[in-house]
């Protein structure tokens, strides 16, 4: 991940790693604004996957962890799915399902956002009944922000981000891959939806227009104008 | 089986139904606040040589909260005649309080076989201790008028006391159930109890001249923080000259209202959130979709991306 340097618009450079610390914690001080209840646990792998922080709603804990933690870019072996998944379904209790889960809300969601910055090693899954196991709850969500150098035939940035799509078994994952500063922050912007609430991510739409936006005439609207600026 | 609670497991096996069913059994005819009826002083009046090891209590005096104050009855069973209904004696201070035996069904129709008997006794022996309680207070003409318009209103499930005082009547003490209809607060200001929303007024007039009517109101805890909390509440003085039924009637239309606006306040809001996932579903990032005050959405416009956050209450939801 050091290997790269991203470039902001104002000139600044970051490392791979610095650039994922900043979306994180951007990330987690929006989360945490949105709804104090949500919670937060940080996991790195090395060798193995290992839990640094386990959940808490301290957004403060999180970012202190990530601050003091010593997380050195490896260029080594490389990121093994199965131990990854084992080890988050040590740490994690998914709710049960109680009535119909396309009406009844859960008390909570369980998503892990990977962030990887690897351009180099491809990410193998030998075993994939961890994941499958985690999967068949329909709390549990997978989404993924790869961060890396541009494409090009020295890299395997291609397959590598072939192998994240293919992570995503049911369609409700957000994969992202990006290689510059400022896009990586906005993909960072779109992984805070919550996952029961966003649309697929090929359905989603940011984008708003300085025109005026008429009421829909058949459906009641609170404000009598929404002028959007 | 349920085990017996350990205050009537000293009693006879065969009253302990009864008293099992009075004490454990919430009874909205006989108690109208949380505060839980007690038994004390129990004891036998038969002794028996031989089996000086069972439990033989037959009699008791039930405490029963009422009206503010407490009422202490003796209730008498007799371990060598189950069968027949208990006696009771009434507190000192009402020594003239005589219900007459065949006015009280439930003891005419005592069956000893039903455990919620001795219940209902109670329960229609307090209707006929409040009548005695209003006939007390209406030889005073002030607490008369009172208590006529109060009547008037038909509130359900009155209790009231007259104490007496050196000369004539002292303080009055009334707690009366307000009927106001809960069902419209949304769910989740209410989940934790579904079925127990109440509201209860007690007023006291120190003496019946007084011009100083103290009231207050009692709100089971659901609907109390559905009101915003118990330092919201504010019910109106009760002004001198005022009747207690006006009072009674204002209370009620108070309760009204603010349930009327809790839950308006709340479709409100539902349709207000309704209305930016209708245009903006596409960029939604997160929205409360139990109590409906926030959204937050992502947008881009010209290569930047910003968070749009509405939230905040857009109808009153604190009683004020």
């Amino acid at each position: 991940m050091n290997s790269t340097t991203f470039r902001s618009r104002a000139g600044d450079k970051y490392s791979g790693l610095e650039l994922a610390k900043r979306a994180i914690k951007m990330f987690v001080a929006h989360k945490s604004q949105m709804n104090p209840s949500h919670q937060f646990a940080f996991l790195v792998f090395k060798e193995e996957a290992t839990m640094i922080q386990s959940f808490t709603s301290r957004a403060q804990d999180i970012l202190k962890t990530l601050d003091e933690s010593e997380i050195e870019p490896q260029e080594s072996d490389s990121l093994n799915f199965s131990h990854f998944f084992e080890t988050i379904k040590e740490n994690v209790d998914l709710p049960e399902v109680q009535g119909d889960p396309r009406v009844m809300p859960p008390p909570y969601i369980v998503r892990v956002l990977l962030l990887f910055g690897r351009s180099q090693s491809v990410p193998i899954s030998p075993c994939q009944k961890a994941q499958r196991e985690l999967e068949s709850s329909p709390y549990f969500f997978t989404d993924v922000l790869y961060i890396h150098e541009p494409p090009s035939e020295e890299n395997k940035c291609e397959e590598i981000f072939k192998v994240f799509c293919d992570l995503d078994h049911n369609g409700m994952s957000y994969i992202f891959e990006q290689s510059k500063y400022t896009p990586i922050l906005n993909s960072g912007a779109k992984l805070l939806a919550h996952p029961l609430q966003r649309p697929r991510q090929l359905d989603a739409v940011y984008k708003i227009s300085t025109t005026f936006i008429p009421t829909a005439q058949s459906q009641p609207v609170a404000p009598a104008e929404e002028r959007v600026y | 089986m349920v085990p017996d609670r350990e205050d009537i497991k000293k009693f006879d096996i065969l009253i302990r139904p009864y008293l099992d069913c009075l004490l454990s059994q919430p009874n909205d005819h006989i108690n109208l606040t949380s505060d839980p009826l007690r038994i004390t002083d129990c004891f036998g009046g038969c002794l028996y040589s031989s089996t000086k090891d069972q439990p033989k209590c037959d009699r008791f005096t039930l405490k029963i909260p009422y009206a503010q104050q407490i009422l202490s009855w003796q209730v008498i069973f007799d371990t060598s005649n189950l069968k027949e209904p208990p006696d009771f004696i009434f507190d000192a201070e009402d020594h003239d309080f005589h219900p007459s035996l065949a006015d009280i069904n439930s003891l005419v129709c005592w069956d000893w076989q039903n455990r919620e008997s001795l219940a209902a006794v109670v329960a229609e022996l307090l209707e006929h201790y409040r009548d005695y309680q209003l006939d007390r207070a209406s030889s005073n003409s002030t607490l008369q008028r009172h208590l006529r318009s109060l009547l008037a209103h038909s509130p359900p499930d009155l209790q009231i006391i007259v104490n007496r005082a050196e000369r004539g009547l002292g303080t009055l003490n009334c707690l009366m159930k307000v009927a106001v209809d809960f069902s419209n607060i949304p769910t989740y200001l209410v989940s934790e109890n579904p079925g127990q929303h109440c509201a209860i007024l007690h007023v006291c007039i120190p003496y019946p001249e007084s011009s100083n009517i103290q009231a207050q109101l009692y709100l089971t805890s659901s609907v109390e923080n559905a009101f915003g909390g118990s330092t919201k509440l504010r019910i109106p003085a009760f002004h001198s000259g005022m009747m207690m039924g006006d009072y009674f009637a204002n209370v009620k239309a108070l309760l009204e209202n603010q349930v009327k606006l809790i839950s308006e306040g709340f479709e409100k809001r539902k349709d207000y959130i309704a209305a930016f996932i209708n245009h903006f579903g596409k960029s939604v990032l997160e929205y409360d979709m139990q109590s409906f005050t926030k959204i937050t959405l992502l947008w881009e416009w010209n290569d930047f991306f910003f968070t749009f956050t509405v939230m905040g209450r857009f109808g009153p939801i604190h009683f004020m």
